[in-house]
């Protein structure tokens, strides 16, 4: 957990709106190689929207800049360059349901790095391992519970090599016991040194694992600080208020 | 002469099944180039229709409406005896297999529109946010699951290609129903017509059961 890295993704005066709703007002973030931030806030604060716009999943202002590794995020020819370097975990895992689990997380590499079948394939196996999957490679999506698929979709995000990590409430949409087996996951990859951006309503995860933590409400970054400033002594009204809430319940 | 001789008579069958024979080949190559050329255009036409920059989406609009509201015959005869005003002169093949397959094209299109239009829009996310490319989006992860959801369709669309084969007969093209008429004429006899039909209802037959078939096992199916 190096947080002397170089910036890896830049935020500049993110807008965006839907129609004339604002969903995001004036957002400036820097996330640095390593680092691992977690995103709270209350449902419809921007959370989410805001890492979709990263990887250009939302459109968003065009007087607005984000940069990944230096490189302005905009449609074009280098988006998909931009994309294949962005990973992303999404709530209701999104796996291709016709592939199996290694052709799920060989795709990418093969289509996208030019990764020969066998070397992807060995590379999957690896990643799977680490998500805890062996056994599981020649079956199907649908055969899988749903914190097994998320383990995969991770492996999958993985296989690309990414330079950051974003993860759109990875365990909003599992069944209680098997959120601690992602999160567990997840957190090893923390350990590892993997870039994450973590959109979550686990407070305990981003208590333990943040190396930062951003509070959001109605579109704009209320408050940041490390986990224990932010959970122990949040300066925001707004911010003790949602955490009130949300720790006693 | 008895009802036999007449609707079944043998000696008229065994004469004139060579030349159904030949008419069942053209009904066969010809439902054959409509469906593969139907399938391979309604594909660029959906995907236009979806995906193209702005006017060529709407040409795929206009075409689509245009082919599925004329009759099917009609567009057959102006293909056949009104072009040729015009200096463009086709073989009866040539001019059915055009006007058949532009049809089918149409219709086609929007079995594929609507089978691309039900994939989940968070595959499509997946394979943007893994850096895959359009083309490699709709080749890998769309289009497999969108063809298994217009497979009961298109099958469906399939056997009214070849039943429509029978009014390409209109425009002296030797399909079966053609020969059929002919060999009735010839002999006098509506035996022809009786077995060209019955040939007619054997090779279609399959093709609704398996339609059934595949309705309920893609409906339980995984998706």
């Amino acid at each position: 957990m190096s947080d002397s890295g170089a910036t890896i993704v830049s935020i500049r005066g993110l807008n965006k709106h839907f129609g004339s709703f604002a969903a995001l007002s004036d957002v400036d973030l820097d996330v640095r190689t390593g680092e691992v931030v977690c995103v709270i806030g209350p449902s419809g604060a921007g959370k989410s929207t805001l890492i979709r716009c990263i990887n250009l999943l939302e459109d968003f202002d065009r007087a607005s800049s984000i940069r990944v590794d230096g490189v302005e995020v905009r449609r074009g020819r280098e988006l998909t360059a931009i994309r294949a370097d962005v990973g992303m975990v999404f709530q209701n895992f999104n796996l291709f349901p016709h592939l199996t689990v290694t052709q799920n997380i060989t795709l990418a590499p093969m289509r996208v790095r030019g990764q020969t079948e066998r070397a992807a394939q060995t590379r999957a196996a690896e990643l799977l391992e680490r998500v805890g999957l062996s056994s599981q490679v020649h079956k199907y999506p649908e055969q899988l519970s749903g914190g097994q698929q998320q383990r995969v979709a991770i492996a999958r995000a993985l296989a690309m090599e990414p330079r950051v990590l974003l993860f759109d409430e990875p365990t909003s949409a599992l069944d209680p016991e098997m959120v601690g087996e992602v999160l567990d996951v997840m957190r090893s990859l923390a350990g590892s040194g993997v870039t994450m951006i973590v959109v979550t309503h686990e407070m305990e995860f981003a208590r333990q694992v943040a190396d930062r933590v951003i509070f959001m409400d109605e579109g704009s970054i209320v408050e940041q600080a490390k986990p224990d400033e932010m959970f122990g002594a949040p300066r925001e009204a707004r911010t003790r208020t949602f955490l009130d809430a949300v720790l006693k319940s | 002469m008895s009802f036999v001789d007449t609707f079944f008579n043998w000696d008229v069958l065994v004469r004139s099944l060579p030349l159904l024979m030949t008419g069942l080949k053209v009904t066969a190559q010809l439902g054959a180039v409509r469906i593969v050329a139907g399938l391979v255009l309604g594909l660029v036409v959906a995907l236009t229709r979806i995906y193209a920059w702005r006017p060529f989406r709407l040409i795929a609009k206009i075409y689509i409406d245009v082919f599925r509201s004329i009759p099917l015959l009609v567009l057959l005869i102006v293909v056949y005896y009104a072009l040729p005003f015009v200096g463009l002169r086709l073989s009866p093949f040539m001019s059915a297999a055009l006007a058949l397959t532009v049809v089918s094209g149409a219709y086609t299109a929007e079995i594929f529109r609507a089978g691309i239009e039900a994939i989940p829009r968070g595959q499509f996310e997946a394979s943007q946010a893994l850096g895959l490319s359009f083309r490699y989006m709709m080749r890998d992860v769309v289009l497999p699951q969108a063809i298994r959801i217009v497979i009961p369709p298109l099958t469906n669309n399939s056997i009214n290609v070849i039943k429509d084969t029978a009014l390409a007969s209109v425009v002296a093209m030797p399909d079966l129903l053609k020969q059929a008429t002919q060999a009735q004429a010839l002999e006098a006899n509506p035996t022809p017509l009786i077995v060209a039909a019955i040939i007619y209802i054997s090779l279609l037959w399959p093709l609704v059961l398996l339609v059934g078939r595949l309705e309920t096992k893609l409906g339980e199916g995984r998706r």
